[in-house]
């Protein structure tokens, strides 16, 4: 019955997931090739927000946040992917991650904003 | 600008980490922190790689990577006092009833036949925390003298069920995670359903419904399978102790929220899937004694079920909930609560609950002599 029990772990999951965002940003706002180790956990995540039955319910709420702030419609989703995994990434695509970035980011300052119980 | 200021404000984060790692580096600690303790240094480590790697990355030096530079600078200041107000918090200020509650904990971890390494449990919530689950720690906050106290102690069981459901890649709790998820699955599908129906007062109840999807995507779903966990670890001395819970924080226990940032379901849902849990444990006596008083304590409230609460928690869904939460709980082999346990703490828990109804007025009293043989007599 805790009051904010479940947003200790929650809370690492997101801040893992703005991690790799921002790293994969960083590697692509720099003209570097990212690497399998750096693209992989951002397709994962985004693979993760279209696939509905199986995905844990935090990460489908993510991808709503996500579409709702950006207007990023699901189909969209594939194609960033798509672009993911030729290493073949656009402006838009860039734009658009940067979206996800902060999207992450504020979730994870709400997260440890409630933590702190204020 | 930026550089400036993180220069200066870097600088000085690395000196208050490693002042961190010189508070606990002088103190004997008993083995079941010793993870803790290690999980802290090796956090504080990776955090000081992380503040240098924010001064000498050349990358982050690029204007256009400057909002890049700026969340990781706010991740790593969070991660930091995080570990310093929970973890290090823990271990620096270790006393005697913090080992005691810990070693309570594991108690019960051994009774059930609980999947992972129990927490260390802390008793230092704040006054807003209560019980409080920290999994990336493995460690659990209690206020200041819970563990003094028997009737609120069945909530460590709730506790422990938010640990299995942040654990991941492990077959043994795989059941019930994948549990949780079909029960999350049928709340939200029941809402969809409802979404796709033309409805008075369409794009109010549209966003609420939403809202509410949300909710029980995050924080309903996970509340009610620790409730449920709870229940089949423990017994009837879990639903006292939501009643107990319930009765001293009051409220309406049919209210739901409208926000997606609502930590917890209504406390009517709560009671009707625990009620179900003790059913399917052949605690029909138990769960009746229980349900009548609740609906006593309601009424003395002047509360009364409402439509959102209607639309929100079919007793369907809810009961698919204590279905799903049961096989999960079965599939893990862990132990179900039953009358002739024989378990130290469960029967302990159940005892204190039974002797508060035989003699309110007499429980302080048998509290306090019991609670010494509770801690005085544990097992090695």
């Amino acid at each position: 019955m805790s009051e904010i029990g479940i947003y200790a772990g929650g809370y690492q999951r997101v801040r893992d997931y703005a991690k790799s965002v921002d790293r994969l940003l960083l590697d692509l706002k720099s003209g570097a090739a990212p690497d399998e180790d750096v693209v992989s956990p951002v397709v994962n995540l985004l693979e993760a927000m279209q696939q509905k039955r199986t995905t844990p319910p935090r990460v489908q709420l993510l991808g709503l946040r996500w579409s709702s702030r950006s207007r990023i419609p699901p189909a969209r989703i594939s194609g960033i992917v798509l672009e993911l995994k030729k290493r073949d990434v656009t402006e838009q695509t860039v734009a658009e991650l940067e979206d996800l970035a902060n999207v992450l980011d504020q979730e994870r300052a709400d997260m440890r904003q409630r933590l702190r119980g204020v | 600008m930026l550089d400036e200021y993180l220069s200066g404000s870097v600088g000085q984060l690395l000196e208050r980490a490693r002042q961190l790692q010189g508070a606990i580096s002088s103190k004997q600690y008993p083995s079941e922190f010793w993870a803790l303790a290690q999980t802290c240094r090796n956090h504080v480590n990776s955090l000081i790689t992380g503040f240098q790697t924010l001064l000498d990355d050349a990358r982050y030096k690029r204007p256009e990577s400057r909002s890049i530079r700026l969340r990781e600078y706010t991740r790593l200041v969070d991660d930091l006092d995080f570990i310093e107000c929970v973890g290090f918090s823990a271990l620096v200020r270790m006393n005697e009833d913090d080992k005691h509650v810990t070693l309570l904990v594991s108690e019960i971890a051994r009774e059930i036949n609980y999947p992972l390494i129990p927490p260390v449990v802390s008793c230092q919530s704040t006054f807003s925390s209560y019980f409080h689950a920290f999994p990336a720690l493995n460690l659990l906050r209690v206020p200041l003298k819970e563990g003094w106290f028997l009737l609120h102690l069945p909530d460590l069981y709730h506790e422990l069920a938010h640990f299995i459901l942040e654990e991941e890649n492990n077959p043994v709790t795989e059941p019930f995670r994948v549990s949780h998820a079909s029960a999350a699955s049928a709340a939200t599908g029941h809402l969809a359903g409802l979404m796709s129906k033309p409805i008075r007062g369409q794009e109010t109840m549209q966003q609420n419904l939403l809202i509410w999807t949300a909710c029980w995507m995050g924080a309903w779903s996970i509340e009610f399978f620790c409730d449920l966990y709870g229940t089949l670890a423990v017994g009837p001395a879990y639903g006292w102790a939501h009643f107990h819970l319930c009765a001293k924080r009051g409220g309406d226990p049919y209210y739901v929220e409208k926000t997606p940032d609502s930590t917890h379901p209504p406390d009517e849902a709560r009671m009707t899937v625990i009620l179900e849990a003790l059913a399917q444990l052949n605690y029909s006596t138990e769960a009746s004694a229980i349900e009548s008083k609740w609906k006593e304590l309601n009424a003395s409230g002047g509360h009364k079920t409402n439509a959102d609460y209607q639309q929100c928690f079919p007793r369907k869904v809810l009961a698919r909930f204590a279905t799903e939460a049961f096989a999960g709980y079965k599939a893990m082999n862990c132990r179900f609560s039953t009358k002739d346990s024989g378990c130290r703490v469960h029967d302990f828990l159940n005892e204190a609950w039974a002797e508060f109804w035989r003699s309110p007025v007499d429980f302080a009293k048998w509290e306090q002599a019991t609670r010494a043989k509770l801690l005085s007599s544990r097992p090695s």
